[in-house]
């Protein structure tokens, strides 16, 4: 309600604003509308716009007010999350002077200040003979608390989905945290041949969270406290020249994540029998996860166009991340080992260790003879993981007596992947190229399975698979431009049941200009997947299935070249199957699982511009939004509908309204359904 | 509905296409005595003087000074070519406009000064290299930047999504990134361009990698970097999108699957097929029974309930901790 005198505050102060603008003598507009009649056709020659001083910016300020949540809080949270309250919705400064000593130009843009969810500021500076700098900054919140994640059956016998009982059956994974992100480039000499750079990255998250404490016996839901930092420090030098360029980049990252949870109330977890009639608890838990980490990684890039006709590249990266890890954990209440053995008070210490190094390489030549093109890439990607980690557990049956023990496990992971494609290009004419092409992927891997025995061998898992590419690009008209590409893939192997194996795919995009002012998009993309691999030999109908379809429209127009306003929207019809069957891992009787997903989804804006005589600039008037309206196994109707009202009262001035709606329902989960309005108004003000 | 769509689109392109095979090859060239020369900037300028104010605030503008491109008070000449037959005619037809020309000659033109830059290494391996999308379907050579109205990132997000109209579809679903587009008041944290390099990249689907060749997600998401001590395979092998969608989904986190459950036991499906035996080869990892729970309980119908550190553990082999 504290935003409300602020609206009213701005729509008094736009009120008068257009009050004074109405009033001015009608005089001036036959001068105007003669300029406007001179500007008019010279605006239509030129694709250009003419920009003339050095220093432009605009702030972009208002309130917004939300008139309350109807229905789920939580997942209002973790879909839109938007606050109310007075906000910075937008800040740009621009100064460009390419005959300055000091500074040639530097741009400041800020984005959503003021509590919304996601606020941004981005700065660039340069002085073109010397230096360039950039730097950008964002904060986000990641809320994610909804009930149903990720078990909307759960309830307890006579609760409905409307009802759907005490949380403790429902999400036990929640986050509340900001994350922030920093980059900053500094590059020297920018434009020369030789061009050092530096750059420092950090992505942060700092919050609470709820998450389970896995106890023998039982698995309690507590809260937590999160906070992670990964610095990233890099430099490196370009070299480039006319027939090749080389860049050379080395750096480093320091990585710190830790997790703690304390916690001093009785928690009867989840289990909801008792253990030899002893009901099993949590009295109080102190646990704390810190790791630590660092790594190293170079980069080297090159390009060459030795001849006219041959263009290649090359990159080698590389990267070993470590870490080190120190949890502990001290649990007190009433737990059970095994079937009988009840211990009061739980602690664990472990340390461990884990090493990743980690190799690419792709390369690639460009062959051009006349209008035929060959296109030849590799990608190669070896990934080691070797890790270690001691566990010392004691467990305190009575205050006097206690067992410990000490575990040592090391663990493995190997991956190594290849890609080579060749592709050949063949401009027919001006306005049509076909291709073909054909890729071989293959790889190996070795992992430590999800099996009963932890301490049993690796799984070794292969990857060999061929596709036959085949391609046209077709612009048949000034304006317009067809491309469809089709894939097919057999596979003799695949890593897991739910990859790409036996699949085709086709996309289909166009686009035609069918007018000066009116322009249609087209895409289409299919894709059909059967992954025979997936079966056992007992059940050749075990395998995997899936394929999904997507047809979308768009349609931009423009008449008078925008001068009585615009429509523009899109539509999409999508369409996913999903068919696979597993055995029930209570009783391994085969089961089948069907997921499908049929969605309709539609962008509209509507702006309508009244003749700019009425005001400096025309007041416009949006009408849209969007909508996903989607059936199947998680049905889902998601409305955003926008109306917006523009005033201009000034040729730096403009008074802005607009009110959305959010509405979120799934009919399976009716508790989580949203809905509410949001008014925003404010002011642009151009300096 | 295919068959349908292919009986339209073949219907509609096939005169078009056969049309186009018809004619000559190549243009006829221009005669010898129609040679055109240098003129420099001033000369253009003279005519199209409201495209060179603007210009003036391009980068490229950067050429009429620049003595490493060699281009000095011919800016415009060195994507438009020799001026002087124009400068007399005045007729479009004697000038080069790149974006008149095939995609591969348009992007030869840009691709003079700017094929040997870092941003296009693995631009031959890219999907819009590959499907003829020229660099002039995106970039506009001649205006300066502008201020878009709802920022640089909404900017972006609507040059891709203007061709990528499905993706732009799965973003209007519940569970989505904070990507900036026309009903995502306030959601403009993003854009296309945080995970994707549409220049071109060595991952698929032109996915950019985070401190040399991390996978990308890890650069916002870097609590879940690792390496730990107990991976879970499929976040090395296949990546984050094998159990999520990034563009947007109507299941919670993004999951391809409304139920944790189902998502799991797609792979851990209790089937020990050949390759996880080690009798032959042809299977898949991760199908032997990890466990014996009754999945029929609300207690264990919820796999991250108690598996909780999915992505990876520090400390326990079947991630509980």
């Amino acid at each position: 309600m504290r935003t409300l005198p602020i609206l009213m505050l701005s729509a008094l102060l736009g009120g008068a604003l257009w009050a004074q603008e109405a009033a001015k003598p009608a005089e001036t507009k036959p001068e105007e509308a003669k300029t406007e009649a001179q500007a008019a056709p010279a605006a239509e020659e030129s694709p250009a716009p003419v920009a003339e001083k050095p220093f432009t910016a605009t702030i972009d300020a208002g309130a917004r007010y939300i008139s309350g949540v109807a229905g789920d809080l939580r997942t209002y949270r973790s879909v839109v999350n938007l606050g109310e309250g007075a906000k910075l919705f937008g800040f740009e400064a621009n100064y460009l002077n390419p005959e300055a000593k000091m500074l040639n130009g530097f741009s400041v843009s800020a984005r959503n200040w003021g509590g919304d969810p996601f606020s941004t500021l981005r700065l660039t500076a340069e002085n073109t003979k010397w230096w360039r700098l950039s730097a950008d900054y964002r904060s986000m919140l990641y809320y994610n608390f909804l009930p149903s994640f990720a078990n909307p059956r759960l309830r307890q016998p006579g609760q409905t989905a409307a009802s759907p009982g005490p949380d403790l059956f429902l999400n036990q994974r929640g986050f509340d945290q900001r994350r922030k992100t920093t980059d900053v480039d500094l590059e020297l000499l920018p434009g020369r041949r030789i061009i050092p750079y530096l750059g420092f990255s950090r992505n942060s998250g700092d919050g609470t969270g709820v998450t389970p404490f896995v106890a023998a016996g039982n698995e309690y839901p507590v809260s937590t406290l999160l906070s992670d930092e990964a610095n990233t420090y890099r430099g490196g030098v370009r070299f480039e020249y006319d027939r090749f360029h080389l860049t050379l980049e080395q750096g480093g990252i320091t990585y710190k994540d830790d997790q703690s949870v304390f916690t001093r109330d009785r928690n009867l977890g989840n289990r909801t029998t008792t253990a030899f009639g002893q009901t099993l608890f949590l009295a109080d838990l102190n646990q704390a996860y810190g790791v630590r980490g660092d790594s190293i990684y170079s980069k080297a890039m090159a390009t060459g166009s030795p001849f006219h006709w041959l263009h290649a590249f090359g990159q080698f990266l590389y990267s070993r991340p470590k870490t080190d890890v120190t949890y502990t954990d001290n649990a007190r209440g009433l737990f059970v080992l095994g079937a009988t053995r009840f211990f009061n008070t739980g602690q664990s210490l472990l340390d461990s260790a884990a090493n990743q190094p980690h190799s690419s390489a792709s390369g690639g030549a460009e062959i051009q003879v006349g209008r035929f093109r060959l296109v030849n890439s590799f990608f190669t990607d070896r990934f080691h993981n070797a890790s270690s980690a001691l566990l010392t557990e004691t467990l305190f049956f009575t205050p006097t007596l206690s067992e410990s023990s000490t575990a040592f496990t090391a663990d493995r992971l190997v991956v190594n992947n290849h890609r080579y494609q060749v592709d050949g290009f063949f401009d027919a004419t001006r306005k049509l190229t076909f291709r073909g092409g054909y890729r071989h992927v293959w790889g190996d891997a070795a992992v430590r399975a999800g099996r009963v025995n932890p301490f049993g061998p690796s799984e070794l898992g292969e990857l060999k698979q061929n596709v036959g590419i085949a391609g046209i690009n077709f612009r048949p008209l000034s304006g317009s431009s067809w491309n469809a590409e089709y894939e097919r893939a057999s596979a003799d192997q695949v890593y897991f049941r739910t990859s790409l194996s036996n699949y085709h795919r086709l996309r289909v995009r166009g686009r035609q200009q069918l007018h000066s002012t009116l322009q249609l998009g087209f895409n289409y993309y299919l894709l059909d997947n059967r992954n025979p691999h997936a079966a056992d030999s007992f059940r050749a109908a075990t395998q995997w299935k899936s394929s999904s379809q997507a047809a979308s429209l768009a349609l931009q127009w423009t008449p008078k070249a925008g001068k009585f306003g615009s429509l523009i929207g899109e539509y999409t019809h999508s369409k996913l199957r999903s068919d696979f069957q597993y055995l029930a891992p209570q009783i391994l009787s085969a089961e089948k699982s069907l997921y499908t997903e049929y969605g309709h989804t539609a962008t509209a804006l509507l702006d309508l511009a009244a003749p700019k005589s009425w005001l400096v600039g025309g007041p416009h008037v949006q009408l849209g939004g969007s909508f996903y309206i989607g059936s199947g196994s998680r049905p889902t109707n998601f409305y955003q509908p926008i109306v917006g009202l523009r005033l201009p009262f000034h040729s730096r001035v403009e008074w802005y309204a607009d009110w959305r709606y959010y509405g979120f329902s799934q009919p399976t989960y009716l508790y989580e359904a949203f809905r509410t309005h949001t008014v925003v108004s404010g002011l642009r003000i151009g300096l | 509905m295919l068959r349908n769509l292919v009986l339209i689109l073949g219907f509609v392109l096939t005169p078009l296409v056969a049309q186009e095979v018809a004619k000559p090859a190549a243009e006829p060239p221009p005669g010898p005595d129609a040679k055109p020369t240098y003129v420099n900037s001033e000369t253009c300028q003279a005519c199209h003087e409201d495209i060179f104010k603007a210009f003036a605030k391009n980068p490229h503008y950067r050429l009429e000074t620049d003595k490493k491109r060699k281009w000095e008070q011919k800016a415009c000449e060195s994507c438009h070519g020799p001026g002087s037959k124009h400068s007399e005619s005045m007729a479009a037809t004697d000038i080069i406009q790149p974006t008149k020309l095939a995609p591969s000659q348009a992007d030869k033109t840009c691709l003079t000064c700017h094929r040997n830059q870092p941003t296009h290494v693995g631009r031959i391996d890219s999907g819009h290299a590959r499907s003829a999308i020229a660099c002039t379907s995106c970039h506009s050579v001649h205006k300066p930047k502008e201020l878009a109205r709802h920022g640089r990132n909404a900017a972006v997000n609507q040059q891709c999504t203007s061709c990528h109209v499905n993706t732009l579809a799965s973003f209007q679903k519940p569970h989505a990134h904070p990507l900036s587009t026309l009903s995502s008041a306030g959601n403009n944290a993003m854009s296309c361009l945080d995970c994707h390099n549409p220049h071109g990249s060595a991952p698929k689907a032109n996915l950019k990698f985070a401190s040399a060749n991390e996978p990308g997600c890890l650069k916002c998401h870097s609590d879940k970097r690792g390496p730990f001590a107990f991976e879970h395979a499929p976040m090395r092998t296949e990546g984050c999108s094998s159990c999520h969608e990034p563009h947007g989904s109507t299941n919670p986190r993004m999951l391809t699957r409304p139920e944790v459950r189902l998502q799991c036991l797609e792979c851990h499906s209790n089937i020990a097929t050949q390759q996880a035996t080690g009798a032959a080869a042809g299977g898949t990892l991760g199908g032997i029974p990890p466990a014996f729970h009754d999945i029929r309980s609300p207690r264990y119908a919820n796999c991250t309930s108690c598996h909780m550190k999915i992505h990876g553990s520090h400390v326990n082999r079947a991630f509980l901790r």
